[in-house]
């Protein structure tokens, strides 16, 4: 055998050496970076999982807001179907929270139990959670809320609240204006318009009527006598009346606008329902405070427009009623009129909106930034029961979060 | 050709005509297999040097982000101890300064699903280029361990930063009108005190990591921010 023959070969086992060597090192760095790769998405989808679970408990509060499982009340099941909807892609897109096994939802599961050992096993946790519902009737209940996606899931858990709100309506005014009074129709139609319906614990002279402008038109015998008119007897003439802030202040108004938002009850353009004007869209709203489906200006309804438009409303409108007044603030250039056997209970407070002529009948104040005008049959009575009422109407509550409860758990 | 020439001519052959090799063969053969196992040699110790920076730097990202996420999830879950335990009366932040934080959590701790279980303090800071944490599991104001537990090493914050050093920790609360203010401690002399460290509503941490420890500097800058959600309702 020659050299050349004898030594044929050993340069392949050479290379085949240097290969394995290679592929080792390649395949080790792959198995590295693919880990690496696994871990952020194992972090990715622990990550998800947690928002959906923070997102499923402030859902669980705002879900509980609307029906607080009370001692005697049904507990108020959460809407899992619904909430895992806000997940959903949109057709040909991939989930971005996909659910155990590639569900295009993630996984969601909400239980509620009350801050007490119902089951008396001397815990307070969620082995109590079958209840559902605040069994000692202290307004506190736990909300466990579980998200799932991919392999990975997270738990919190908070111990919630429910709020009260009482709005700071005054309840001696019946009409407050930082603008003119006006009668302007043609003779003045039927007098008085303003009146007082039901005084409540007031006597005469304790129900007052606060115009800053001037007093115009058919103002005489406008006003009952038994009314307190902060504006003199004749036109330009004042009697040291209170402004609207000094009445109802900045901070009650505020107060009220805000509790609206929280509750819903707030609209404006950004929330309008499409080609619909907030107005429009309050009028249409389903949620009601009955819940009866009947005009959504009932209840507490708050509206704020910067488009100048007219609404004129039809029919016989009952707004609220004696035992249930509400709350109507109309922030913008809104011109608002009703017509018919129209009915409101309650508190009409119009910031640079006006109320033009119409049969509107207001059981309760009126207030305004503005003129008011009574030409027509535009009549305001004050009822102390249908103001005192808006203090003690169950508006519904709010839910908040009691600090230092909120905690993440071991998933199950 | 002579008969003895002829002789010392067969007599060089190997046997099947095979010829030896000259000495010039030899060293050239010599320097090609040096040249051959220098570059293998080279070729190995560089992919070694490769893998092991890749894996090194793999490990410094995988520490630095499970410390990264564990601090998160323990920050969010931060509570005072309201009924008892040796802390009570404080709020749930203990200490805050540029590379140290203090504070009572529940995360982790067993059966936190009760709501009477109390929230044990927690403490994690930079020293000497490494990221320690340390417990008082059983809250007797003492740490459990004279020695810290380490959780990243090859934390550079201490050199790198416009001023010689990036902190690690910054705390936003809420201040006296109502504004969030956040603070960036630069030292860890003093912390923010006890009426800021009760409005803290989310902590933020920036932490600096050398991917290539012992060679050139690389690293990677790792920043989160926890809310603090027993917090938020102030």
């Amino acid at each position: 055998m020659t050299r050349g023959q004898r030594q044929c070969g050993s340069s392949l086992i050479l290379l085949l050496g240097i290969m394995a060597a290679l592929t080792i090192l390649a395949f080790t760095l792959v198995v590295v970076l693919a880990n690496a790769q696994k871990n952020t998405a194992r972090e990715r989808a622990q990550a998800k999982s947690f928002h959906v679970a923070e997102a499923a408990l402030d859902a669980a509060m705002a879900n509980i807001s609307l029906k607080w499982p009370g001692p005697t009340a049904t507990p108020e099941p959460f809407p899992t179907a619904t909430f895992q909807q806000e997940f959903k892609p949109d057709s040909g897109e991939s989930a971005e929270y996909p659910g155990p096994a590639g569900a295009d939802v993630p996984d969601v599961a909400v239980t509620y139990f009350d801050d007490f050992d119902t089951n008396g096993d001397g815990l307070i946790n969620a082995e109590d959670e079958h209840y559902g519902y605040d069994a000692n009737g202290n307004d506190r209940m736990f909300i466990v809320a579980q998200g799932g996606v991919l392999k990975r899931a997270s738990r919190v858990q908070a111990l919630v609240q429910r709020g009260y709100f009482e709005p700071q309506v005054p309840s001696s005014n019946v009409l407050v204006s930082d603008g003119d009074l006006l009668n302007s129709g043609g003779g003045g139609g039927v007098m008085p318009k303003v009146t007082i319906e039901d005084p409540g614990p007031l006597t005469n002279g304790e129900v007052a009527v606060d115009v800053l402008g001037d007093v115009e038109g058919y103002y005489d015998g406008l006003v009952d006598d038994a009314i307190d008119t902060q504006f003199g007897t004749g036109p330009d003439e004042h009697n040291s009346p209170n402004s609207l802030d000094e009445v109802f202040p900045p901070s009650a108004r505020e107060a009220i606008i805000s509790y609206a938002k929280r509750v819903g009850r707030y609209f404006d353009e950004e929330n309008a329902s499409p080609g619909k004007s907030p107005f429009e869209t309050a009028l249409a709203s389903p949620q009601s405070k009955y819940g009866d489906g009947g005009p959504g200006l009932r209840g507490l309804t708050v509206v704020k427009q910067t488009a100048a438009d007219d609404y004129n409303l039809g029919g016989n409108l009952f707004l609220n009623s004696e035992n249930d007044p509400g709350i109507l603030m109309l922030q913008g250039p809104i011109d608002f009129s009703i017509h018919g056997t129209a009915q409101f209970y309650g508190l009409l407070y119009l910031e640079e909106a006006t109320i033009s002529a119409g049969t509107l009948s207001i059981h309760g104040a009126l207030f305004s930034t503005t003129d008011i005008d009574f030409r027509g049959t535009l009549n305001l009575m004050y009822n102390y029961m249908a103001l005192a009422g808006l203090t003690s109407e169950p508006w519904g509550s709010t839910v908040s979060m009691v600090p230092n409860t909120w905690r993440e758990l071991q998933p199950k | 050709m002579t008969s003895a020439s002829a002789q010392r001519v067969t007599a060089g052959r190997r046997p099947g005509g095979a010829r030896g090799v000259t000495l010039v063969e030899l060293l050239v053969v010599a320097a090609i297999l040096s040249v051959v196992s220098a570059m293998l040699v080279f070729t190995w110790i560089g992919l070694s040097n490769s893998f092991a920076s890749t894996t090194r730097s793999s490990d410094a990202r995988d520490f630095a982000r499970q410390a990264a996420s564990r601090m998160e999830r323990e920050l969010r879950d931060a509570e005072a101890q309201l009924t008892t335990g040796h802390y009570m009366g404080l709020p749930a932040v203990l200490w805050a300064s540029a590379n140290q934080i203090t504070f009572v959590t529940t995360f982790n701790d067993v059966g936190n699903d009760v709501p009477e279980a109390n929230p044990l303090a927690v403490m994690y800071y930079v020293d000497k280029g490494t990221l320690y944490m340390k417990r008082d599991a059983n809250d007797d104001g003492r740490w459990d361990s004279a020695k810290a537990r380490a959780l990243v090493p090859y934390v550079v914050n201490g050199s790198v930063g416009a001023s010689g050093a990036t902190p690690v920790f910054s705390y936003t609360y809420i201040g006296d009108d109502g504004t969030f203010v956040t603070a960036r401690p630069t030292d860890d002399a003093a912390s923010l005190s006890a009426y800021e460290r009760g409005r803290i509503v989310s902590v933020t941490f920036t932490l600096l990591v050398d991917l290539n420890p012992g060679h050139s500097p690389t690293h990677m800058t790792l920043t989160s921010t926890a809310q603090l959600r027993n917090q938020r309702q102030l």
